[in-house]
């Protein structure tokens, strides 16, 4: 008698019960983050596919133009030429971490996985919160080994802990954006494929439109506005700052408002397209 | 309109058991682009504790949209429900804490083992990690994945998939499991495992279970009680002895074509008929089901010149006792494909 009125107890004041909401969305974004890291650490493909194109960006393309620089006059380049792309590649390799690590959402999207979050006793901000915290830590960690890859091919650093630690920052908030952009377009998307496509939309006007790999006063005057409108061309500006010590185009005071105000963006449409999704995810 | 076979359910006022799953009026409509589908069109259930009940319909019938209800997922348009004592508009956190589910489709990441995604599973429903640990080992016993289980799941064929999903349906002792179509595409072999276990579940932890299913003899051998589900309603329900019993004592089939109405009115004048309905297959009239007093006797002569007499074309005529293929037959109007 008394085991079946334990056994009752027992089901009514276990450990899933106890615990506000807050404890419910850390433990939720952690152990999607968690999750999404392990899955990450076995994917061979994830992790080399983001990384190859701006690794042969580096040792192709930044090499050769190394030479070429250095030869040629007038530029306003402070720096030498590896250290002046390398912050327009480490982006470039942030926005395709973010957007392949948004993918994952996608794929538990329609594979149905996510259902099991959706039910499970957390707050379904959680799923989104996870999501986003994978994504920025792939970004971060994928930026940085090629931050150290140019250190290797000889772009230097200023090894100034603080303007590292900030320059960083950055990294975050512009990869966050994409982060956003990336679970927005996730929560949308029908399949893997128009996804995909994403990327290769956004790879080469990113690095193109900008002021990724020459400065916006050699551009064409349109090609020059149009980098305007490019956060890459902001975080390149104060990243390239940051870390190598450039004199700025734009200047910090421009440059990390409108990193910030990116981010919020794209979390905000990353987070309204989520909401809209998982209100009906049956359908 | 349900119809309930047997004295209506009246728990509570009876001194029955108490109710794990309660819900009324469930009402569903999916605004797709083309036009609304209307899923769920007043679905009633009441589902006692430490029972098995089977949603039986075809694809389409309603019977995923009411788990994805019960379950938390989606909310209905209108109607009310109780799961494991709680309502679902009101304490969906509660009722999250108290339900298991495995759905229709085989959701496992595959780059993961099978002890990782339980593992994922017991945190997201903060099991502290010794009873985590001690429940995995229970229940990767009970579905026998012993073997495979630090395998990750790519390796896995599609029973033992199912299997790990029940395993993970239960990894919170729930009070009520839900099951959408557990045995969906798995071979005899494993359909049988997955009822032996879901039997087992009932009798050892008096767990209640809801599952829906498309196979016959899957609702005939496994619940305690059954609800036919066509068209976003329950149409009957009861036992599965309850319903087939109702038919009467014989069912006879006959398929065929010509002036159905006038056979049908004819069949309806003998006393040996207890009733008769035309059914359809794929949309299109396609015969007559016939269900025979217990006193019939000698019933197939006469209908053959009853039909000849209407002008009823008969290619075929088979006379057996009912199952609930036929008294899915009768409520729906249709055959049920497996």
């Amino acid at each position: 008698m008394s085991t079946v009125i334990e056994k009752r107890l027992e089901s009514v004041t276990r450990p899933a019960t106890t615990g506000g909401p807050w404890t419910g969305m850390g433990r939720g974004v952690y152990t999607l983050w968690r999750k999404h890291m392990l899955k990450f650490s076995r994917s061979s493909m994830e992790i080399f596919g983001t990384l190859f194109t701006p690794v042969l960006w580096m040792l192709l393309f930044g090499l050769s133009m190394s030479g070429m620089v250095r030869e040629m006059k007038g530029l306003t380049i402070s720096i030498n030429y590896l250290a002046y792309i390398t912050p327009g590649i480490m982006l470039l390799t942030g926005l395709t971490a973010a957007i392949v690590g948004g993918s994952t959402l996608l794929q538990e999207r329609t594979t149905g996985v996510i259902k099991e979050y959706l039910i499970a006793p957390i707050p379904r901000l959680a799923v989104l919160l996870g999501t986003m915290a994978s994504g920025l830590t792939k970004a971060i960690l994928q930026s940085v080994i090629i931050l150290a890859l140019g250190l290797l091919l000889g772009s230097g650093l200023t090894w100034n802990i603080l303007n590292i630690l900030d320059g960083l920052g950055l990294v975050l908030l512009y990869s966050l954006g994409f982060v956003g952009i990336a679970a927005a377009v996730a929560s949308k998307a029908k399949g893997m494929e128009g996804y995909h496509a994403l990327i290769m939309l956004l790879n080469l006007p990113v690095l193109f439109l900008s002021n990724a790999l020459y400065p916006l006063d050699r551009m064409p005057v349109v090609l020059a506005a149009l980098s305007y409108l490019n956060p890459t061309t902001y975080a390149v500006d104060a990243t390239r700052a940051l870390f190598y010590g450039a004199t700025t185009e734009i200047g910090l005071l421009i440059d990390v408002p409108v990193l910030v105000v990116f981010a919020v963006l794209g979390v905000w449409w990353g987070y309204r397209s989520f909401q809209k999704s998982v209100a009906n995810p049956a359908s | 309109m349900t119809i309930t076979i047997e004295a209506p359910h009246s728990a509570g006022q009876s001194g029955s058991r108490p109710l794990a799953i309660e819900a009324i009026g469930l009402t569903k409509t999916f605004h797709t682009s083309a036009q609304p589908v209307q899923a769920l069109a007043g679905v009633n259930l009441a589902v006692e504790r430490g029972t098995i009940y089977a949603l039986l319909g075809p694809n389409g019938a309603g019977k995923t949209t009411t788990i994805n209800i019960l379950t938390t997922l989606i909310l209905p348009d209108g109607g009310q429900a109780r799961v494991a004592g709680f309502d679902l508009a009101t304490d969906a956190a509660e009722v999250r804490r108290l339900i298991g589910v495995t759905f229709q489709e085989t959701v496992v990441d595959k780059s993961l083992s099978g002890r990782e995604i339980l593992d994922v599973h017991g945190r997201l429903y903060h099991l502290p990690k010794a009873q985590l640990k001690a429940a995995i080992a229970e229940l990767v016993a009970l579905v026998e994945l012993e073997e495979a289980i630090d395998r990750p799941v790519k390796t896995y064929s599609g029973g033992m998939k199912r299997r790990l999903e029940l395993a993970r349906g239960l990894l919170t002792r729930p009070q009520v499991l839900f099951l959408d179509e557990p045995t969906l595409g798995l071979d005899p072999q494993n359909r049988d495992r997955i009822w032996d276990y879901v039997r087992r579940l009932r009798a050892e932890q008096g767990l209640t279970i809801l599952l829906t299913t498309h196979y016959m003899d899957e609702a005939e051998s496994l619940a305690d009680r059954v609800g036919i589900i066509d068209a976003g309603r329950i149409v009957a329900e009861g036992s599965p002895s309850a319903l087939i019993g109702a038919l009467g004592a014989d069912v006879i089939t006959a398929t065929g074509a010509g002036h159905t109405a006038e056979f049908m009115a004819v069949l309806r004048q003998q006393d040996f008929v207890a009733w008769a309905n035309e059914y359809l297959e794929e949309g299109q009239p396609s015969g007559v089901q016939i269900g025979l007093k217990a006193q019939a006797g000698r019933s197939l002569k006469p209908i053959v010149e009853l039909a000849d007499h209407a002008g009823y074309d008969l290619a075929d005529l088979s006379i057996k006792r009912p199952s609930l293929n036929d008294v899915f037959l009768k409520y729906t109007g249709r055959r049920l494909r497996d």
